[in-house]
């Protein structure tokens, strides 16, 4: 490595840091940090460099409730049981049912091992329940491969000449959009467009339509939407 | 009690091995630099709500990776944050749907006037704000619309009026002065 290299390091460190980089390039440099120590050394410089700078800012106070839903989506990480109905998501209709979602995920994690999963770790995950609480599918995100597998935990089929279709909620009333459609075996895998993937890393809830054969005629849900669930960063 | 005492890289310690009464002072302490920083990228509060959600938990599940050679954990937790926002930011948003009047405050206080969050800072801040003063007003105003409003070159460029190339060129060459004059 010539100093060259080095220079160039620490200028893409330093952009990636500084966060001008535009979506795609710091998708790719994350992806390459995460097996290059010396990428990492020198983002961790520049962090500390700049960090600073958030010194000088005006302090916000996010509500009360904000810590609730934190305290909730740790209580449902650990396994804990949830006993107060209201710490839960605004986007999810039944905040046990997000809970219970998410550690019946946790479950589904240890129970469907796969092999490579343990080098290829999911970095997000959704658990899809029904309005009982029951969850029904498992998502999984792959950060560098932009594939998202879902698992099916016996679903019933959504009937004759029907299928499901996984959505991405983004934040603030955004509409959602389409990731694939599920197929007929327990797993499923799609392969997403990187309009797609963004959609995914910044979806706060995913959630599932029935739609006719072929998908939703629309671009949009056309039919129900029995079951969703909030996407968790692991 | 300890809340007074104990360092955020305390508390992240404890937290690490899963300590909720830690969380819950590490939280109280950082959250409103925390929130800010979501704020100031993500603009809309609704979506900074849920992006602080995202890094809270996160810090929960990797405390155990934090490390002191990483800088302070302020810094660390901004860090997190900052990415988060930044991913969220660059992936979805269209330039023209930002709003460019942004001036929502709940408090007038800045982390400077706050003592126990200025000693975490300690002379990180101190020196920096001393360098920065080095720079050209260009350069500085780039850097800073860049990293604490999470700008894009364009938006930047928009923002002061100057062409993208020369906003480029300035936040490049600041950078470098400021690694410099920090190296001192």
């Amino acid at each position: 490595m010539n100093i060259r290299d080095l220079e160039l390091i620490d200028r893409l460190a330093a952009e990636y840091v500084v966060g001008t980089m535009s979506s795609r390039a710091r998708r790719r440099f994350a992806a390459l940090m995460r097996d290059d120590l010396r990428l990492r050394r020198a983002v961790h410089d520049w962090e500390h460099r700049l960090a600073g700078l958030n010194a000088g800012q005006e302090l916000m106070m996010p509500p009360a409730s904000s810590w609730h839903a934190i305290e909730a989506a740790i209580d449902a990480f650990e396994g804990n049981p949830v006993t107060s109905p209201q710490v839960a998501s605004r986007w999810l209709k039944s905040a046990l049912a997000a809970s219970l979602a998410l550690i019946v995920a946790v479950a589904a994690l240890l129970y469907f091992p796969e092999r490579g999963d343990r080098f290829d770790a999911p970095v997000y995950t959704s658990a899809l329940a029904g309005s009982d609480g029951a969850v029904t599918f498992v998502v999984d995100a792959f950060d560098d491969s932009s594939t998202v597998r879902i698992r099916d935990l016996n679903v019933s089929p959504p009937g004759d000449g029907l299928i499901y279709q996984l959505w991405a909620v983004p934040p603030g009333g955004a509409a959602p959009q389409s990731l694939g459609l599920l197929g007929d075996g327990q797993v499923s895998r799609l392969e997403l467009s990187e309009s797609q993937y963004d959609a995914l890393i910044n979806a706060t809830v995913l959630a599932i339509s029935i739609e006719p054969a072929g998908g939703s005629p629309t671009g949009a849900p056309t039919g129900p939407i029995p079951f969703s669930g909030s996407l968790v960063g692991s | 009690m300890s809340e007074n005492i104990d360092t955020m890289e305390m508390l992240l310690a404890r937290v690490a091995e899963g300590d909720r009464l830690a969380f819950r002072h590490l939280y109280d302490r950082s959250v409103n630099v925390v929130f800010a920083v979501l704020l100031k990228i993500l603009v809309r509060r609704d979506i900074a709500e849920d992006a602080l959600q995202d890094v809270y938990v996160r810090v929960w599940k990797r405390a155990a990776s934090y490390r002191t050679s990483r800088g302070n954990a302020l810094t660390w937790l901004t860090s997190v944050a900052r990415h988060r926002a930044l991913d969220i930011r660059r992936s979805s948003w269209r330039e023209t749907a930002l709003p460019d009047d942004f001036t929502t405050t709940i408090s007038e206080l800045s982390a400077d006037d706050d003592p126990m969050l200025a000693a975490e800072w300690g002379d990180q801040s101190r020196r920096l704000k001393a360098c920065l003063d080095g720079l050209s007003s260009d350069q500085s105003g780039s850097i800073q619309l860049a990293y604490l409003r999470g700008y894009s070159h364009s938006e930047v460029a928009a923002s002061v009026g100057a062409p993208i190339g020369t906003v480029k060129s300035w936040i490049r060459r600041g950078l470098s002065a400021l690694k410099r004059c920090l190296s001192e």
